[in-house]
């Protein structure tokens, strides 16, 4: 399937935030482009798997939390574990949102925590790709990471009949005529409070984990990146500590649509491909708004990449994303542990 | 923002960068930088050969402790080779072109810096000294002139800066065609020949890419800290590596035009826009983001195999 050409019809949503709000309501228009929200292996002509470096599973001995505590919707036994395009393991069908905790090796943390939030058009999660991997890099640099396991919508638990509708849904999709496909309807499935509420549960265990809790932050991949932005735009700005968005966010591949920046908005690391089928159209809106807004951001737009690159399509620019995601957090002071 | 603009264009014009750490230079660092003797740098290569035009002896030079660092009333253009060790080199060429608001050329932190950088990396640099506009050969009197020009050069910023110096293009594409005529002497693929070019220096890569006649212009740029304004693409545009300061006073970012001409004419290009970084960082600033523009742009040259030996030698 090659659709790194793919002509994507302009959007009738002009900015993301209300591109989110369509999608918290119940007839979203993701469009065409829930497809291509899917992992790298969907949109980029190579594989950017390599087990040796992409566990396919979270680390042995790690803590999975549940983000609602005993609160919690759904169940375990919903999720299903697929193996996408017959190599990328992905998880579907997750009704009971956790956090998988990953904690630096001993006497490296440096209090600050990252909130991990993988891509899959909110139908999957990239565990391996955006997941598992990132938080590697994170964790060996004293980062105390978190894995969100957010709430997706439903998909049929076979692979075989989940592939087969997604070939209709992208069938339906397509006009006769050539012009702009149809858009399948996608239904909020809780994404963005489970990012809000997990940086809330980790704040409030901030003492216990050894995290200082004003160095809460997220890093979302597509799916992943609008999450943490919604994190970011619905958060509480009250006095509540807790219920603050997040200190710093890492936005990659996420939708490049002008949003309103609200004027204590965290510094927010942008990255994509500016061959990205689905959000590099040459559009920056976002990182303008920011910088319109006084609030700090960074840009690296990479020639090419595609979509869910994750931590890089060998042989290009994309390999350096996670050294300057690293060395903007170092800017930030974020890397160093405090002085007590 | 005036007052931005003006610091950042005092940091310019004093040729600050080696000491940009500071804000503004300390009393004891102001008098340790002044006039200087013109160097000799026998290394420099008349761009014209016998039909150079110009002189050294109109040159300006300002040093910081006697270290030359900028020069002003460039009339005689040269090429300086800064060859990298023959076992690394990788056959890639790059012309470094100082900015200096077509006034002064950086010449250390925008030219001889950068130059070592790709040299340390196995690419054949070359030190672009272009020509630039005449201004008084006293120095306060210059800084004066030169505001005051850059400043309303630089007005209109949905367009490229009216601040232009043609010679400047011109000696871009001779550097041009006298590297890819002297390759083989110099170990370089013609195929592989790039300009990078900061500031006014990136406003001289540009011109020379949409000036060039087809197949003369460089075979890819570096656009570093350059005016965002969209320009018209040609269709057989090279590759672009463009970055820039989100802070920057001059080139406010206010979107990348210019990116997202090059993306809209489906030419390559890249980005990479820093958190903070101010106007002339050069090679970047330690502890911040800027620090990692040469890995990027070697890295982007690498992907285009501009940094692969094609044949054995």
């Amino acid at each position: 399937m090659k659709v790194t050409h793919w002509n994507l019809p302009a959007m009738p949503i002009t900015t993301a935030k209300e591109w989110i709000i369509e999608m918290t309501g119940r007839s979203a228009l993701l469009g065409f482009a829930a497809l291509a929200l899917l992992p790298s292996s969907a949109v980029n002509a190579q594989p950017v798997i390599d087990p040796a470096t992409a566990a396919a599973e979270a680390p042995k001995g790690s803590a999975v939390i549940p983000v609602y505590g005993t609160g919690s919707p759904g169940r375990p036994s919903d999720e299903v574990v697929s193996k996408w395009m017959g190599k990328e393991v992905v998880v579907r069908n997750v009704t009971y949102p956790t956090l998988t905790m990953i904690a630096p090796a001993k006497g490296t943390a440096n209090g600050t925590a990252v909130v991990v939030a993988p891509g899959g058009g909110f139908m999957m999660l990239a565990m391996q790709n955006e997941g598992w991997r990132v938080a590697k890099a994170l964790a060996d640099r004293g980062i105390t990471v978190f894995v969100l396991k957010y709430r997706l919508n439903p998909t049929p638990p076979a692979d075989a009949d989940w592939y087969a509708g997604m070939k209709q849904m992208f069938v339906a999709s397509q006009t006769k005529d050539g012009t702009a496909p149809k858009r399948p309807e996608i239904k909020d499935p809780g994404a963005g409070a489970d990012g809000i509420a997990s940086l809330k549960l980790i704040r409030s265990r901030a003492a216990e984990w050894g995290i200082d809790p004003k160095r809460v932050g997220m890093i979302g991949f597509s799916a992943g990146a609008m999450t943490a932005l919604r994190a970011v735009l619905e958060s509480g700005t009250d006095s509540d500590p807790q219920t603050r968005a997040p200190d710093f966010v890492g936005f990659i591949y996420g939708p490049m649509g002008k949003v309103e920046v609200p004027a204590d908005a965290p510094p927010m690391f942008v990255a994509l491909a500016i061959d990205d089928p689905l959000f590099g159209r040459g559009d920056f809106s976002i990182v303008t708004a920011w910088n319109s807004a006084k609030r700090p951001v960074e840009l690296h737009a990479y020639q090419t990449g595609g979509h869910g690159f994750g931590l890089g399509t060998p042989g290009t620019t994309t390999t350096l994303m996670m050294t300057e995601f690293l060395a903007w957090l170092d800017m930030q002071g974020l890397l160093k542990a405090k002085a007590k | 923002m005036m007052k931005k603009i003006l610091v950042a264009a005092l940091l310019l014009f004093a040729a600050l960068p080696v000491m940009a750490q500071s804000v503004a230079p300390t009393e004891a660092q102001k008098r340790r930088i002044g006039p200087v003797a013109t160097p000799e740098q026998p290394e420099a290569i008349p761009l014209y050969g016998d039909k150079t035009p110009g002189s050294r002896s109109s040159e300006n030079w300002i040093g910081v402790m006697g270290y030359p660092v900028s020069v002003r009333n460039v009339t005689r253009p040269t090429l300086t080779p800064v060859l990298p060790d023959p076992a690394k080199a990788t056959g890639a060429a790059v012309i470094v072109a100082p900015g200096g608001a077509f006034m002064e050329l950086s010449w250390h932190a925008e030219g001889i810096a950068v130059a070592r950088a790709l040299a340390d990396l196995g690419i054949a640099a070359f030190i672009l000294k272009y020509r630039l506009l005449k201004t008084p050969a006293d120095e306060a009197e210059a800084r004066k002139v030169m505001m005051q020009r850059m400043m309303a050069g630089v007005r209109d910023r949905t367009r490229q800066p009216s601040l232009q110096a043609p010679e400047s293009t011109k000696d871009a594409l001779a550097a041009l065609a006298m590297i890819r005529s002297r390759a083989a002497e110099w170990h370089v693929d013609p195929a592989k020949v790039g300009m990078v070019g900061f500031s006014a220096g990136a406003m001289t890569a540009l011109n020379a890419v949409q000036a060039a006649p087809a197949g003369k212009g460089p075979n890819f740029f570096g656009y570093i800290y350059g005016p965002q304004a969209a320009v018209p693409v040609r269709a057989d545009a090279p590759p672009m590596f463009a970055a820039i300061a989100m802070d920057d006073p001059l080139f406010p970012a206010q979107g990348f035009p210019i990116v997202t001409a090059w993306r809209a004419a489906k030419r390559p290009v890249e980005l990479h826009a820093y958190e903070r970084g101010g106007h002339g960082f050069g090679l970047g600033y330690v502890n911040t983001t800027t620090a990692e523009f040469m890995d990027q742009f070697t890295a982007w040259m690498a992907m285009h195999g501009f940094m692969t030996k094609a044949t054995k030698r």
